[in-house]
């Protein structure tokens, strides 16, 4: 890998980094694992630091120190992770985001504005690490000055790091573990084959004098300098059987000074004694041990138990301190290889250029089924078939990987709420359904602007003050909710709100005053709503910075139009709204429903399909020039497709209704044959045709033939708007039995 | 057992196994392998070793120690050797034993 690939995949992974970074801030306040979160967060500046300094980009590097020696201490527990840091972390966040942005050759290029801003962030830190300082003396006493030279990755600790490579593991067997069948020296045996037992050291100061000396009883225990690539857990699965029996402890490389005090004390033995045996070890130098007991005489001194105190506390979340220490020496470099091999990053073109290669696939697969149908070969027709399933498996395949969760895209709307709420003084959550819900990379990506955009118009004015909320009776906080589902082959992703709902009225109103609907036409409430998305409307009383300029749900529209979706919104005068976004899974291949009117072939969405029904005599008897029937007990409109596109009066004999539903909405297409399921593959139609409505697309037939690809959406709306209000409304109302 | 009762004092000679299973036994007659002079240890018909058994010879260090009488180990065989650089016990022990040639690394220090 050359500097510049490295340097791209720094790039990304800082982005990455910085975007867990700030899941895990927002998440912390109403989070279970919180140490892990600031583990998390930590290693996320860490990292990036490290990479900053690799290409020598020492402002980066400067900044991000400040930021890690912060999270450092909250780490250690020296304070907590209040609201107020979350948010300058938040800044910080922000910034680092913006240096790596400005890179520019081997600097970071900011403006004078920005600088000034990394001061006032920098000053703030530093407030915070002074303040941990002043209120610990001890850790002052033993002085910080000395540790970073240890580490060529330097930390401000506030505790001292000591300064061994090696693993230090103390392990002191209980009485009965001889007669529990146990020899601990086939431990240390086994425990010589993970790594090099540097040193060990038998603590023989269990044993009591020989009248009281039991030979079965066991009295020994190990201090072992131990060098090793193992994790803990290996480490202490040596001890596994014994774990019950024995006190062990294991100290990663370059563990904490308080945890060396904690083994001191806990051990019943005399304290000086051990600190020499540790120095024998080769576990801390003379200098490290002066300094230690130093430093534990000076807590004790102090009369202040607050620190032994907290040496136990660190003592008992060793485990995941242990975890974290490792990660930074030994396991990252392991880590990072795990996580290739989990995740590979593949080029967004080539991946399209695949799914286009499947595409041809599929038509050239058709090609062949259809030619050995003509051929009437039994083995040849087999063949094909076997073929076709395995072609529609990689098709299957190939379109999985272009899925991706929509839940990133969700929590990155954590953010906004939380901004943007708090500029407006609004207390606002928001709630995160179906986040494991699946849809094309490129749709979340094309639907991510129009996301923001309604969650923004939530916050700013679905939700009201929390003044009218208290009026309303309703709780201070506001709701916002994101959902996404999937149902019948399209997903849907809804932004509702418990805010004010839309004034219908008022909206009918202004359309009226704006000539957008004649004065005298009589509107359905949904008609009402849809009015909302008409370019230049707002009924906002005034302009805010955020949204009421009367552009936004016109684009969000036209943004969803354009990945052949829909929008439409539900809602309630002071109690909310929901905005509902339809979307197709996909983009490039579906699973079709072929059927033929005259010469041509349509094809509709699969999923989309209810059922097909024969349409006999007795349906269209009497009733000429109307357009539904009777659909066991529901009213159930259709268009001719024959009548809709090409006007062929030639009638077949025999004609079949197929009934797709859409959202909650039914309709009936007529056509004069179902060739039945087709995979296929969408082709845009070309600038050209790109604006007809009723279609979306079009896709070759394995026989060369063209086949369109119906637009149902569009498709029922003409059906709605033709038949008027009141089938549309009997639609509705049957849909709903 | 092969131990003599004369005063110039008393041999532990320990035969077969120095383990948890006899260990309880071979205590009694180290205790009277322990006299006003020395303590005499013959290891050479010890074929093993286990904690138990590293734990009689601590045992006898310590009493030596604090009865300032000195300890006397002899005849250090394989088993023993191992168990004792494992534990890195060899300095602890301070006698002189047998390096097999077999074996050239640092181990026995006298």
């Amino acid at each position: 890998m050359n500097m510049e690939q490295a340097f791209q995949t720094f790039l990304a992974e800082s982005a990455e980094l910085l975007q867990d970074m700030e899941d895990k801030l927002l998440g912390l306040e109403n989070c279970e694992d919180a140490t892990e979160s600031v583990n998390s967060i930590f290693r996320a500046v860490h990292t990036i630091k490290g990479s900053a300094g690799l290409f020598g980009l020492d402002d980066i590097v400067a900044f991000t120190h400040v930021v890690e020696s912060v999270l450092d201490d909250v780490r250690s527990g020296s304070f907590v992770l209040d609201e107020q840091l979350i948010n300058l972390l938040l800044q910080c966040k922000d910034y680092i985001g913006k240096m790596v942005d400005s890179i520019e050759g081997e600097s970071v290029l900011m403006t004078a504005e920005d600088l000034q801003l990394q001061q006032a962030l920098t000053n703030t830190l530093s407030g915070y690490l002074n303040k941990v300082h002043s209120t610990s003396p001890a850790t002052m006493l033993v002085g910080i000055n000395e540790t970073d030279d240890y580490q060529s990755v330097s930390v401000i600790e506030s505790d001292i790091t000591i300064a061994n490579e090696n693993w230090h593991i103390s392990v002191y067997f209980g009485v009965d573990v001889l007669r529990s069948g146990m020899d601990p020296l086939s431990f240390l045996r086994y425990l010589a084959t993970l790594g090099t037992i540097v040193h060990i050291e038998t603590v023989t100061d269990g044993m009591p004098s020989p009248e009281d000396m039991d030979a079965e009883s066991c009295y020994l225990g190990y201090e072992i300098n131990f060098h090793s690539n193992a994790t803990k857990n290996q480490i202490e699965d040596v001890f596994e059987f014994v774990r019950d029996d024995c006190q062990l402890k294991i100290l990663p490389p370059y563990a904490k000074a308080s945890e060396f005090i904690a083994i001191i004390e806990s051990i019943q033995t005399d304290e000086l004694k051990l600190g020499e045996i540790l120095l024998r070890c080769g576990t801390l130098t003379q200098r490290e041990l002066d300094d230690l007991l130093h430093l534990q005489t000076s807590v004790k001194q102090g009369g202040t138990h607050r620190l032994i105190g907290e040496i136990v506390v660190a003592d008992g979340l060793a485990s995941s301190e242990v975890v974290t220490a490792a990660l930074h020496k030994q396991a990252q470099g392991k880590k990072a290889k795990e996580k290739q091999a989990q995740t590979v990053r593949v080029d967004a073109e080539k991946l399209d250029h695949l799914i286009n290669l499947i595409g041809e696939l599929v038509i050239a697969g058709a090609g062949v089924e259809s030619e050995a149908h003509l051929t009437g070969i039994g083995s040849l027709k087999e063949s094909a078939q076997t073929m076709t399933r395995l072609v529609e498996e990689v098709r299957e395949s190939a379109l999985h990987l272009r899925m991706v969760q929509i839940g990133e895209t969700f929590n990155r709307f954590q953010r906004v709420v939380r901004d943007v709420s708090k500029e407006l003084g609004k207390d606002i959550d928001l709630q995160i359904n179906g986040a494991e819900t699946e849809l094309d990379k490129t749709v979340i990506e094309k639907i991510s602007d129009p996301l923001m955009h309604l969650v923004r118009n939530s916050i700013d004015h679905g939700i009201e003050s929390p003044a009218l909320r208290a009026e309303r009776h309703k709780p201070v906080t506001g709701n916002v909710t994101l959902n996404a589902y999937h149902e019948s082959g399209t997903i849907v992703i809804e932004v509702s709100d418990d805010g004010g709902g839309l004034n219908k009225d008022k909206i009918l109103q202004k359309a009226r005053a704006n000539g957008l609907v004649s004065p005298d036409t009589e509107l359905s409430a949904h008609e009402i709503y849809q009015l909302i998305f008409e370019a230049g409307f707002s009924t906002a009383d005034a302009v805010s910075n955020i949204s009421g300029r009367g552009v936004g749900m016109d684009v969000v529209r036209r943004n969803i139009e354009a990945l052949r979706g829909t929008v439409e919104i539900d809602s309630e005068y002071t109690v909310g709204t929901t905005i509902r976004i339809r979307l197709p899974l996909t983009l490039a291949i579906i699973d079709g429903f072929m059927m033929k009117v005259g010469d041509v072939f349509y094809v509709l969405p699969l999923d989309i399909v209810e059922e097909c029904i024969e349409l006999n005599a007795c349906h269209s008897e009497g009733q000429e020039g109307r357009h539904y029937i009777n659909l066991r007990g529901e009213v159930l409109p259709f268009i001719r497709l024959g009548d809709y596109f090409c006007k062929s009066q030639r009638k077949a004999k025999r004609e079949n209704i197929v009934v797709i539903k859409y959202g909650n909405l039914k309709a009936g297409f007529v056509v004069d044959e179902l060739m039945g399921e087709f995979q296929t593959v969408i082709k845009p139609l070309g600038p050209l045709f790109e604006r007809v409505p009723g279609i979306s697309g079009s896709t070759i037939l394995g026989s060369g033939e063209v086949a369109l690809i119906l637009d149902a959406a569009s498709l029922i709306h003409l059906v709605m708007q033709r038949d008027g209000k009141a089938m549309s409304v009997a639609a509705q109302q049957s849909a709903l039995h | 057992m092969n131990r003599s009762k004369e005063n110039a004092g008393a041999i532990f000679c320990p035969q077969g196994d120095l383990t948890i299973y006899t260990a309880q036994q071979q205590k009694e007659q180290l205790m009277l392998a322990i006299n006003r002079n020395t303590i005499q240890i013959n290891l050479s018909e010890v074929t093993d070793m286990d904690t138990a058994g590293l734990q009689l010879l601590i045992l006898a260090k310590l009493e030596s120690l604090r009865r300032n009488i000195p300890l006397i180990i002899t005849g250090h065989t394989r088993a023993v050797l191992d168990v004792i650089e494992l534990c890195n016990l060899s300095g602890f022990f301070g006698d002189p034993v047998f390096i097999p040639s077999d074996n050239a690394d640092k181990g026995a220090i006298s």
